[in-house]
């Protein structure tokens, strides 16, 4: 592998990247027969690019490899999150309880200029999660939800919560 | 001021008003899509289509949001409209300045060519997938955005870098000048 991955500025208008997701939606859409089967597939091809970015990132940071889910989740939602976003994750937070994690993100990128009905576009991002958890052998399921950050006001925030095993 | 440097500068101060990304989640993003085609369709010709039509819809709405922002409202004129798609539009949607070359004596064919690789970083073409066109979603978007200006253009990738080439190039012919679908 030649190339390395930039760390630079935000370096393309956001369009460029709403307009080709909302054509990969429309493409999934268009093929799918079900809306169970849509939102599958949108979280497939997160999955992908959540493999290659750990495959980029790890030849880049070698020296990051992350041995517990903690660690691993703490890397995604920072150096990751800054990687493809341009900032971290809003928060990374444990659930005692059921020893679950939250990665909380108020607006995030897929969601944001894109209407996609009863879909969460987010669901991507989970794939992506999913893909990079996987890569490090790491295979919990991850869900999307969508919460609202206080009940007096309609501020939703996306949660991607990564059950234990 | 020259005119590519008034338009250096309308792409520099327009850029710094719109929200961004880096370049990354698009790239991968697309590399995503490639794949994911490939897998469901039948021959790298479909996928090849598939790409180019998602590239037209892509053209289409990035020059309606592109005149918008920046107040330009050209006529059909090749040289003009190939000097804003390469100075301001591939400078602001996808950070590269593409080099326009070889213009035929009646300025309606001119070759675009791509030194940086952009869309197709960290991307290794396998043998099987020799006739699978990588860039062309750019030859749609080119083909959708100069279609709303009023240029019915064909787009043919000559050279691809990921094939060996030194620059990926992009011949565009002029072949009909219509009524532009977008009205400022």
């Amino acid at each position: 592998m030649e190339k390395t991955l930039k760390k630079g500025r935000p370096d393309i208008a956001m369009s460029s990247f709403s307009f080709l997701f909302a054509e990969m939606l429309n493409y999934f859409h268009s093929r799918a027969s079900s809306s169970d089967e849509l939102e599958g597939r949108l979280q497939a091809a997160g999955e992908r690019l959540g493999l290659k970015v750990l495959e980029l990132m790890t030849y880049r940071e070698k020296a990051n490899r992350k041995d517990t889910l903690e660690s691993f989740l703490s890397f995604i939602s920072n150096n990751v999150w800054r990687m493809l976003f341009g900032r971290p994750a809003d928060g990374l937070q444990r659930i005692p309880a059921d020893n679950s994690y939250m990665i909380l993100e108020s607006v995030p990128i897929t969601n944001r200029y894109i209407e996609a009905g009863q879909l969460n576009p987010a669901t991507f991002i989970t794939g992506i999660i999913i893909g990079m958890l996987r890569a490090a052998g790491f295979n919990n399921p991850v869900e999307t939800h969508v919460w609202k950050k206080d009940e007096s006001t309609n501020e939703t925030t996306n949660v991607y919560l990564v059950k234990s095993k | 001021m020259s005119r590519e440097r008034n338009l250096a500068k309308i792409a520099e101060s327009t850029f710094s008003k719109l929200d961004k990304v880096h370049s990354e989640i698009f790239t991968m993003t697309y590399g995503a899509i490639v794949t994911t085609l490939v897998e469901d369709l039948d021959n790298v010709d479909e996928v090849n289509a598939q790409l180019d039509k998602m590239g037209h819809n892509i053209g289409e709405r990035l020059v309606d949001e592109l005149l918008a922002k920046t107040g330009l409202n050209p006529q059909p004129d090749m040289r003009y409209v190939m000097e804003i798609v390469t100075r301001v539009g591939f400078r602001i949607y996808l950070g590269i300045t593409p080099t326009l070359s070889n213009w035929n004596a009646d300025s309606t064919t001119v070759t675009l060519s791509f030194r940086d690789s952009a869309l197709s970083d960290w991307v290794e073409l396998p043998h099987t997938l020799d006739d699978l066109s990588y860039f062309q979603l750019v030859c749609g978007v080119i083909r959708g955005a100069l279609e709303m200006l009023g240029m019915k253009v064909k787009c043919t990738i000559t050279a691809d870098k990921l094939k060996g080439a030194q620059t990926t190039d992009i011949l565009v012919e002029l072949q009909e000048v219509m009524q532009a679908k977008f009205y400022n």
